[in-house]
C-alpha cells in the first residue's frame, strides 16, 4: 500500500487473505467514498479504516506503517474484530500473535491491554489484572501500561483472598 | 509477488465481508 508497506509481499498476502480491501483515491469521486468514510474526513493520507461486516467501525488510523508494524497493527484489528463476534479466545489468539510475533511494534502493547479485555470475557476479573500487571512490566513506559495502572490494592486482596484455598 | 484484490464497491465489499466474517479494509490514499 503507497511506496511503503504495498510493496511488501508478507503484507499483501496477509490482507489478502484476512480482508476484504477497498482503496479510494482521494482525488476522485467515488460514488461510496462518502458512505465509506462514514462522520470522519481524510485530514491526511494514507488514511485506514477498518469495518466489521456491518459497516461498524473497528479501528482507523493515518499514516504508513514499515511492514512489521502494519502486520502487528492488523493483528490488533482482527482480534477486535472477534471481540465483535463475542469469540474471545479468537480474539485473544490475535492479540497475542499481535504482541508476541511483534514486541517491538507500537502496537504490542496496545495488543496486550485488549488481550487483558478478552482475557476478562475468558476468565474473569483475575485475569485481567494478571494481563495488565504483565503489560505494565514489559512496556511500563507506555500510554498502555498507564491504562492498565487502574486496579485498586482492596481489588487485588480480594482476588488474592479468592485464589487462596483457605478462603 | 502476492497482490491484494482491491474490491471497488463499497456494498458488495461489505457483503463479502459478512459473509467470510473478515474486516473490511478502507484504503484512502492521495497519488502524490
Amino acid at each position: 500500500m503507497g511506496t511503503v508497506t504495498y510493496p511488501d509481499a508478507q503484507v499483501a498476502e496477509f490482507v489478502s487473505e484476512r480482508f476484504v480491501a477497498l482503496k479510494f483515491n482521494v482525488k476522485e469521486r467515488h460514488p461510496d467514498f462518502k458512505e465509506a468514510l462514514g462522520r470522519g474526513k481524510v485530514l491526511w493520507a494514507p488514511l485506514l479504516v477498518f469495518l466489521d461486516g456491518r459497516g461498524s467501525e473497528l479501528r482507523r488510523y493515518v499514516g504508513f506503517l514499515p511492514p512489521d508494524e502494519f502486520l502487528a497493527e492488523l493483528r490488533l484489528v482482527l482480534g477486535m474484530s472477534e471481540m465483535t463476534h463475542a469469540d474471545f479466545a479468537a480474539a485473544l489468539r490475535w492479540f497475542e500473535s499481535a504482541a508476541g510475533d511483534y514486541p517491538d511494534s507500537s502496537a504490542a502493547p496496545e495488543a496486550l491491554f485488549w488481550g487483558a479485555a478478552a482475557g476478562y470475557r475468558l476468565h474473569g476479573l483475575a485475569e485481567v489484572v494478571r494481563r495488565w500487571d504483565d503489560l505494565r512490566a514489559r512496556y511500563p513506559e507506555t500510554t498502555w501500561a498507564r491504562r492498565a495502572d487502574v486496579v485498586p490494592d482492596e481489588v487485588r486482596e480480594k482476588i488474592e483472598r479468592e485464589a487462596s484455598p483457605a478462603g | 509477488m502476492p497482490e491484494i484484490s482491491w474490491r471497488d464497491r463499497l456494498e458488495p465489499a461489505l457483503e463479502e465481508a459478512r459473509e467470510a466474517r473478515k474486516p473490511l479494509l478502507l484504503y484512502f490514499w492521495t497519488p502524490e
